[in-house]
């Protein structure tokens, strides 16, 4: 499929433009950038949740994977007319209100049989490949988990309640250590009142092993940055993300800036998206995944609210 | 100074040792209760054995250092408060919360000063950290995040697995210290403690937890977390690691203890790295020293040990319970001064 893939990146913004760009290097086949009407977006976007250019709906039916970088009032049509027409959809929470309304759209896409990937940690080739050496048994049972995400101020937080830190930037997070560790049974976290946004979440997985997750927007002036640390019974993983580029440049101040990264995160991540969906043996994720994420996303909320561990019901099909 | 060794099972005792004759005190002679292994010890250090603490005391030490198993720690403090000796303590100070409290009331009795092992304190980074938040550049603190993880003890030191001779695991090895810098740094008491554990690593061969996740709420408002897991293995380059973040609303200064090293590749092990920078026993020894020739409070106290001793048993209750623990007396413990005069002093 690699060669022919079409994509569809739906948007405006310089977000939508670099997933354009980005989604060439990472090899897709063919890149199509939809831009609703701006008009459009303004008239009746924030009065009833984003009716889209009809266009865009249209040309879901055309592509074979649809990317949703439209503001969270414009996605909502989009992500349910591209599960409607079973594409695989690579989308974030942003557009949903409430974790029931998650899970109805997770069931469009199941129903469908058509994946539903948000562009988390799972598709970041470093993070995958140390996913593939637990799997493989090279440290043995996981036991203590650490993963710190960094990176500076969002320009303003949205509207939508499900728009915080924890959702923002835990999500993926919390979705990569579920998928490393298991099923979670309780959740603690904390996080800033005032100040820079700042969280902690301790998790307890069921099978045993406990996670630490940092989540930080108090690097006002620094590079995003993602560090891993997976330890097990027989050994040890870690990552981080400042450590890994090969090409480093300190160039005269005059020099024009150079690009010394060899793939950008974001490269990764839609790079392995296309293997994914060339894979047979289907994606690695599922739409019920991200709504585990989602409900360990509102069981940290609610911890830091009460100050008290928050124990996470079971998932569905793991018993009680 | 005339200083005693008290106890020779700790793994610091050698540095310590070092430390004392490097800062020109004169080390007269060391215990242990385990006499087969204090004399030999003693014998390979150049050092004066007794098997008696009494004719060691005999010997009129202005100081002792205790590095027993933490479960004798009481016991040698009573002995070296009764002879008038100041204490240098390792960490954690007591067994148990009660334990500590005591430690600190017989020497308070005493009028003898007590300080405990914590040497990250004299860390160059960790006081730069300190006087950032002092002087308000990094702005109104927030929240501190840190890991002390390390290979579990082995051999000679797997006593540190004993809860009966440790007071616990992980949670009790490698609490104490960022609890401690912590406390300094945000200048607050530590309010109340949430922590997990669980036994993964090593979990055929000991019997206490091996890995640890903590967080702690201070008085100030000011939230922490620690992970002080047994978590690397056991051909880790080195015993472990300690590093932590401060987060202001200037923004976050993070902190690696351990990363002035040097790789070594061969030799006696496959991959090793080799400390250089500071030597903050040294620095923790000479302050020791110093405060007992000025008669004065060491910078570090015995009751900042009670402390983070306190902040470890609250972990372990938390983990225990699954529940958030108050710290015993955490939000009403006065702090000690560093400038208080001793007994002998006037």
């Amino acid at each position: 499929m690699t060669a022919a893939l079409r994509v569809g990146v739906v948007g405006a913004g310089s977000t939508a433009r670099e997933r354009v760009d980005s989604w060439g290097q990472a090899g897709a086949g063919r890149v199509v950038l939809l831009r609703p009407d701006p008009g459009e977006r303004s008239r009746r976007g924030v009065e009833d949740r984003g009716e889209v250019d009809a266009d865009v709906l249209a040309f879901v039916d055309q592509v074979d994977l649809v990317d949703v970088c439209a503001p969270s009032t414009l996605s909502a049509s989009v992500v349910i007319a591209a599960a409607a027409a079973g594409r695989p959809t690579l989308c974030g929470w942003g557009f949903v209100e409430s974790l029931g309304e998650a899970q109805s759209v997770a069931a469009m896409f199941d129903d469908r049989r058509a994946p539903m990937i948000i562009a988390g940690l799972r598709c970041v080739p470093a993070f995958a490949a140390a996913q593939a050496a637990v799997a493989q048994g090279s440290i043995g049972r996981p036991a203590v988990l650490r993963l710190s995400l960094r990176s500076p101020p969002p320009p303003s937080p949205g509207p939508n309640p499900l728009t915080s830190i924890f959702a923002d930037v835990m999500l993926p997070a919390l979705d990569y250590l579920r998928w490393i560790a298991g099923p979670v049974e309780t959740v603690y976290a904390t996080a800033t009142s005032q100040g820079p946004g700042f969280a902690i979440a301790i998790l307890q997985h069921r099978d045993g092993a406990i996670s630490h997750l940092q989540a930080s927007w108090a690097n006002p002036a620094c590079e995003p940055r993602a560090t891993l640390e997976i330890s097990g019974a027989d050994g040890l993983i870690t990552f981080r993300s400042d450590h890994a580029q090969p090409v480093n440049s300190c160039l005269s101040l005059t020099a024009e800036p150079a690009r010394t990264a060899v793939e950008s995160m974001l490269e990764g991540q839609l790079r392995l998206v296309i293997g994914m969906l060339d894979a047979k043996g289907g994606p690695v994720n599922t739409a019920g995944d991200w709504v585990e994420a989602l409900r360990l996303v509102l069981a940290a909320e609610r911890s830091a609210d009460h100050h008290a561990p928050v124990r996470v019901d079971p998932e569905p099909g793991e018993g009680s | 100074m005339r200083i005693a060794l008290l106890g020779v099972a700790h793994p610091h005792v050698d540095n310590y040792l070092t430390n004392l004759r490097v800062a020109g005190a004169e080390v007269v002679g060391a215990y242990d209760h385990n006499a087969e292994r204090g004399a030999s010890w003693a014998q390979a250090h150049g050092v004066a054995f007794e098997d008696d603490p009494a004719r060691l005391f005999d010997k009129k030490p202005d100081g002792v250092v205790i590095t027993s198993e933490t479960a004798f720690h009481l016991d040698l403090v009573e002995q070296a408060a009764s002879a008038g000796a100041a204490v240098l303590c390792e960490k954690p100070l007591g067994v148990g919360h009660r334990d500590s409290e005591r430690i600190v009331r017989v020497c308070e009795r005493a009028g003898v000063s007590l300080m405990t092992a914590f040497p990250m304190r004299f860390h160059p980074a960790v006081r730069r950290v300190r006087e950032m938040v002092v002087s308000g550049g990094l702005g109104t603190l927030r929240a501190l995040t840190g890991n002390n993880q390390g290979v579990i003890p082995t051999k000679e030191w797997a006593w540190f697995t004993d809860p009966a001779l440790a007071g616990g695991g992980a949670i009790m090895d490698h609490v104490v210290h960022l609890a401690d810098i912590f406390c300094w740094i945000s200048q607050s008491a530590p309010a109340t403690v949430y922590a997990v554990s669980n036994r993964i690593v090593h979990a055929d061969s000991v019997t206490v937890e091996t890995g640890g996740l903590m967080t702690i709420t201070f008085a100030s408002g000011v939230f922490a977390s620690i992970d002080c897991s047994w978590s690397r293995p056991l051909t880790y380059p080195t015993w472990g690691e300690a590093a932590f973040s401060a987060v202001g609303d200037a923004g976050t200064v993070e902190v690696d203890l351990t990363v002035q090293r040097l790789t070594r590749y061969g030799g006696a092990g496959t991959v090793a790295w080799l400390p250089w920078g500071a030597s903050i026993n040294q620095a923790m020894v000479d302050e020791f020293l110093l405060a007992l020739q000025e008669r004065r409070m060491p910078a570090v106290t015995g009751r900042d040990g009670a402390v983070a001793t306190a902040v470890a048993v609250a972990a372990m209750e938390s983990a225990a319970s699954g529940e958030v623990v108050e710290v015993p007396g955490g939000l009403s413990r006065p702090r000690a001064s560093g400038n208080v005069l001793i007994k002998g002093a006037e």
